[in-house]
């Protein structure tokens, strides 16, 4: 089960086969900005890949669509986590990715 | 687990204000068949006022501006002593329409037989008139159109007996006021033809329930739920409060750099200037403040500098996107510094297709005495780029044409949120029954 580093909140995502980074990260409490939920429909969900783009599979056309007509547009180290299934480690840069504050916690 | 940021504070709404859901779907075939377009043309194109042109189009005596909708041409012009005129711009010999475009003469000659008309539409030179039986010029005058003005914006009304241009605009002109359209130029001019009826652009643009999932974008810095609505005789408008994140689809509070970077995408998308973003970069949010808190003193003083007067305007209308309806065909975001307008024509012959005018404006400073010209008029290829924001709405609306035209497309529900749709379909239909 690879690990995906996340910057820079410094998240460590352990990604299962077959599951999306951002699945993963959400399944392990960590905050992910998504509009859709993970149906690669509104691109909000990027990142973009610090290291071992090679783990990543090749981009499908419905990925390639939602980018495209997107903020991130050609950019071409941004991926979209909810389609990111990795094969391998990774880091990865996204801002909005935060722990969720426990109850009667402050930040 | 580091805990790193609060979840967002449920925002103070203001009590929503809007019409109730609407109850009855609306039927596909509006948007599809010819038969529809047809009672549109025949019993509401022609009888209600329509956005022809701006004042600023033709400032000059001899000025001339063609304006066409459906199978009607008008060309709306500058009176030799300054007063606007219009005429269906169809030859009093043959039928040749006589102008195109835009330009300036001191007469409207038809380029067929070089029959020419006085600017008052007179009959002024018929070549070889004597080869014809006699006949009265005035059964050869151009025939007059209705025309009226309101701020810059030059309307006509193919109906002689239509009520006048301000008991049709209602409410609008008080509500806009504080705006000072008068004081706005166009900066941009640009149309395009789109693969969708007119009322399926306008249906794209009269509600902001579509952004969650056309402008993605836009949800951490624009709060899309629970926003206003009125609806403003067979007119409309809403409110879509700025500097906030979408409290439905937004639960933790955005990362402040993020939410710059998709703020200054948007605006920039319509070519926008966006110094705005570059002040707000130097600050910070502090815990359980919103993004427009920085934005109002910060839109106050960069106005005050640059000489522009927004007093008038409380602090959500600087803000906020108030966006206005005019039926049946405009729409404008409307900003304290300026304004996208959208105009909307029915293709003459395919109720399919459509065309997209997109005039942007801006406030010019107090002491400017004359407004800029406008910016000449770009026409861009049908699916070619208009924006990136635009393009978002452009072509999520030939998709959705496309489903309606399928058959199966059920009858449309609209939520509360989507009032404004039903109250245009309801305008519509009290045209096409004659109540």
């Amino acid at each position: 089960m690879p690990d995906v580093r996340v910057l820079p909140a410094g998240a460590v995502v352990a990604v299962a086969a077959g599951e999306s980074l951002m699945a993963a990260a959400q399944r392990q409490g960590w905050f992910w900005p998504t509009v859709c939920g993970g149906n690669c429909d509104c691109g909000t969900c990027w990142v973009v890949v610090e290291d071992g783009a090679g783990h990543a599979p090749a981009m499908e056309a419905n990925e390639r669509a939602t980018l495209a007509k997107g903020m991130k547009a050609n950019e071409p180290r941004v991926r979209l986590a909810c389609q990111l299934k990795v094969s391998g480690p990774m880091v990865v840069t996204r801002r909005s990715v935060k722990a969720p504050t426990r109850e009667g916690e402050t930040a | 687990m580091a805990v790193t940021e609060e979840p967002r504070a449920q925002a103070q709404q203001p009590e929503a204000r809007r019409p109730p859901p609407p109850t009855r779907p609306i039927d596909p075939q509006r948007y599809t068949t010819r038969e529809f377009a047809r009672l549109e043309f025949e019993r509401m194109w022609s009888r209600t006022w329509q956005l022809a042109c701006l004042d600023t189009d033709i400032p000059e005596p001899g000025d001339f501006y063609e304006y066409v909708v459906g199978d009607w041409s008008i060309v709306v012009l500058r009176a030799p002593d300054g007063s606007l005129r219009a005429f269906h711009n169809v030859c009093g010999h043959r039928g040749r329409r006589i102008k195109t475009g835009c330009g300036n003469s001191d007469q409207l000659q038809c380029p067929y037989h070089l029959w020419s008309w006085d600017l008052d539409g007179k009959l002024k030179h018929v070549p070889e008139r004597e080869t014809y039986c006699e006949f009265a010029d005035e059964d050869a005058a151009l025939q007059p159109v209705l025309v009226d003005q309101w701020q810059h914006w030059v309307f006509v009304n193919l109906d002689p007996n239509a009520p006048p241009l301000m008991d049709y605009l209602g409410e609008l002109p008080e509500l806009l006021a504080p705006y000072r359209l008068d004081r706005q130029y166009k900066w941009s001019s640009r149309s395009t033809r789109v693969k969708g009826n007119w009322k399926a652009m306008v249906d794209a643009f009269n509600e902001a329930y579509h952004a969650r999932g056309i402008h993605p974008e836009s949800v951490t810095f624009i709060n899309y739920a629970d926003y206003e609505v009125r609806l403003l005789g067979d007119h409309s408008m809403m409110v879509i409060p700025f500097g906030m994140p979408d409290t439905e689809s937004v639960p933790m509070v955005p990362d402040y750099q993020e939410m710059m970077d998709a703020m200054e995408w948007s605006f920039a998308a319509f070519g926008e200037d966006t110094a705005l973003v570059d002040f707000l970069r130097m600050c910070h949010l502090e815990p359980g403040q919103e993004l427009r808190e920085l934005m109002i003193p910060l839109m106050r003083g960069g106005m005050a500098q640059s000489n522009i007067d927004v007093e008038a305007l409380d602090d959500s209308q600087l803000v906020d996107d108030w966006h206005f309806y005019f039926f049946p065909n405009v729409i404008i975001n409307n900003f304290s510094f300026g304004y996208w307008l959208f105009r909307f024509l029915p293709d003459p012959d395919d109720p399919n297709y459509s065309t997209c005018d997109m005039w942007y404006f801006h406030r010019v400073p107090d002491t400017l005495e004359t407004l800029p010209p406008p910016e000449p008029h770009v026409v861009i290829p049908e699916g070619e780029s208009c924006g990136a924001v635009m393009d978002q709405d452009l072509g999520n609306v030939p998709v959705q044409q496309a489903g309606l035209r399928s058959g199966a497309a059920r009858g449309m529900r609209l939520s509360s949120l989507e009032a404004r749709i039903a109250h245009m379909h309801d305008v519509i239909d009290r045209y096409l029954t004659g109540d």
